[in-house]
């Protein structure tokens, strides 16, 4: 059946099936074709609706592609969006520097954490790990009061009310 | 197609899959022994379609092709997933008989 109505039937056909089965196809009606086991008529009819299905199953196929991309991108975007933070902290009315890794924050008055779930403490500024680094632990003081504030985004307030000795800061360690 | 989709599916996989359990066959072989042992006759395109399936599945694989022809074969997991799909037919079988039987007496 190799003619311009088989090539034109064969364009029915999505490229990568027609790439693989197509040439079988094209031998197997001819082979039909000689041996009279269909017409020709019936031949082209089988063929046509055999492609349209093909078609169909292939945009089926993109469709699911495309729709599990983008929902696979959205949940990466929040995933970002709730991780970043949970690490950077909302923002604060209250003075904040970033200091050593991203974990780590210096205040100088009250500072809010994204989480009432955080692991909150209070070391001394001098044993913050250097930037890069985040080795560094040192035992923690008593945080003395970690309340819920309202927020969407679920943050505590945490208030530290020990007294640092004179030349230190105070930093509030958060760890996930 | 899964294992699960061959449950579901038409009964057009199941004789391309039995078919084969017999050993394996091209195109034309499988044409002729599908109509010989059910009375369905495939066109080409129905063929392909459901070799293509069964193919990106893991149910069936292509042999070397010899001449022209190119023979297919069911893979150790396609003969898993087709006793299963016939034990399914076999219990709904037994069970649709029973029942028929029942209503006629």
């Amino acid at each position: 059946m190799r003619g311009w109505l088989f090539r034109s039937l064969g364009k029915l056909y999505p490229k990568a099936w027609r790439d693989r089965y197509g040439g079988e196809v094209d031998d197997l009606s001819d082979e039909l074709l000689a041996a009279g086991e269909v017409t020709r008529p019936r031949l082209v009819l089988g063929l046509l609706c055999s492609g349209l299905a093909e078609r169909v199953r292939s945009w089926h196929r993109a469709r699911l592609i495309v729709v599990s991309s983008a929902v696979a991108l959205v949940v990466l975007l929040a995933l970002a969006l709730s991780l970043g933070g949970v690490f950077q902290g909302r923002p604060s009315t209250s003075p904040i520097s970033t200091c050593g890794t991203a974990r780590h924050v210096k205040v100088t008055g009250i500072k809010e954490v994204p989480s009432p779930t955080l692991t909150v403490k209070v070391v001394p500024a001098k044993l913050l790990p250097l930037p890069g680094s985040s080795t560094v632990r040192h035992a923690p003081f008593k945080v003395a009061k970690v309340e819920p504030v309202q927020s969407p985004r679920l943050t505590v307030k945490a208030v530290p009310v020990i007294t640092m000795p004179m030349g230190c800061s105070k930093t509030i360690s958060t760890r996930t | 197609m899964t294992v699960e989709g061959i449950r579901g599916s038409s009964d057009r996989s199941v004789l391309v899959l039995t078919s084969l359990a017999g050993g394996p066959k091209h195109g034309y072989a499988l044409i002729k022994d599908i109509e010989g042992f059910a009375g369905v006759k495939l066109g080409p395109g129905t063929l392909y379609g459901c070799l293509a399936k069964l193919e990106q599945a893991g149910l069936v694989e292509a042999l070397p092709a010899e001449d022209r022809r190119h023979p297919y074969r069911i893979t150790a997991f396609g003969l898993e997933a087709l006793r299963e799909r016939l034990a399914e037919s076999a219990r709904i079988a037994k069970v649709g008989l029973r029942r028929v039987a029942g209503a006629l007496s």
